[in-house]
């Protein structure tokens, strides 16, 4: 009875909480667009496609971010009785596998019988501290992909009012590209530190196979964000030539 | 004292209008300009002024450029 009491109470603490996201963000504001008292007419059919998809992916990622601290409170509930949460999670990692010191395992078509690399690792864990990360990990990737969605389909909705070039996209195409350029730093760092404390408190019985810190810049992550600052400077100079242009009589 | 900085072009359409009693509604007409356009340039707001324009300003108002164009010093805000 207890339980249902404190339950109901959170459900409710938790849908004020939403209550107040969509006041105090003016979410509302967010999903109709800027400018959505013009009516104008819908030129290119491949824009309006692609602000379909953003809507798609923005409800998409709104939905992961409100339900993983959700998750995570059903999960912890339930590892009070079973040590596991008897869910994979997913943990940055390099991996060498050295089969001649594994007995009785042989692989075929290979001169070494030894495999490496670095990559997604699954794994079904009763370590708290890897759940907590994975869920922190997860609820931060939900935010910085909303985020970048939501700038994404401001920018379609100015190409839909025929407003491409005004003074808000070259800001919103910076805040992408720094975004992403602080994804591109902060991810390896997180990935080596976070998922590498993770994977030394894995261990095996048997020397032939490793799990290791791995660490990865995503160099084309990187040049991205750089692109996308420049594009921002280009865009800025055109809504300059623009307003030049419109203002030559 | 440096005109780059300190001083602005001044767009003397009102008086030329006054002077030739003209409306601006007659002047969009006679150039082909449009009142909007024709508003911006009044208010001095405008940016740059087309030789074709001016010229077809200037025939309307019966003027020179030097009439409907001059230089004034930037009020401090």
């Amino acid at each position: 009875m207890n339980t249902l009491i404190i339950l109901s109470l959170t459900i409710l603490v938790y849908a004020g909480f939403i209550y107040w996201l969509f006041k105090r963000f003016k979410l509302k504001q967010i999903w109709l667009g800027p400018n959505q008292h013009k009516t104008t007419e819908i030129k290119s059919p491949l824009t309006l496609f692609v602000k379909r998809s953003l809507d798609f992916f923005m409800i998409f990622f709104f939905i992961i971010s409100l339900t993983i601290p959700v998750i995570t409170v059903v999960m912890a509930i339930s590892q009070i009785d079973v040590p596991t949460w008897g869910v994979d999670i997913s943990i940055f990692s390099g991996f060498a596998l050295n089969l001649s010191e594994i007995s009785g395992v042989e692989a075929f078509g290979v001169r070494n019988q030894e495999f490496s690399g670095k990559g997604l690792v699954s794994i079904d864990t009763s370590n708290l501290f890897a759940w907590y990360l994975f869920i922190l990990a997860s609820q931060i990737s939900a935010l910085v992909a909303l985020y970048v969605t939501a700038q994404l389909r401001n920018m379609a909705f100015s190409l839909l009012l025929n407003t491409p070039f005004n003074h808000e996209n070259p800001q919103r195409i910076k805040r992408i590209g720094t975004v992403i350029i602080a994804w591109n730093i902060v991810n390896p760092i997180f990935q080596y530190l976070g998922w590498g404390a993770v994977v030394n408190d894995i261990s095996f019985n048997n020397e032939g196979i490793q799990l290791f810190p791995a660490f990865e810049i995503n160099v084309i992550g990187l040049l991205i964000g750089l692109m996308m600052l420049l594009l921002s400077g280009l865009l800025n100079e055109a809504k300059l030539i623009k307003e030049d242009q419109e203002l030559t009589i | 004292m440096d005109i780059e900085t300190e001083m602005q072009i001044k767009v003397n359409l009102d008086l030329l209008l006054v002077i030739k009693k003209m409306s601006l509604t007659e002047l969009s007409e006679k150039v082909g300009v449009t009142m909007a356009n024709l508003s911006v340039l009044k208010r001095g707001k405008a940016k740059a002024i087309r030789f074709t324009t001016l010229l077809a300003l200037c025939k309307a108002l019966d003027c020179e450029p030097g009439d409907l164009l001059g230089l004034e010093p930037i009020a401090e805000e």
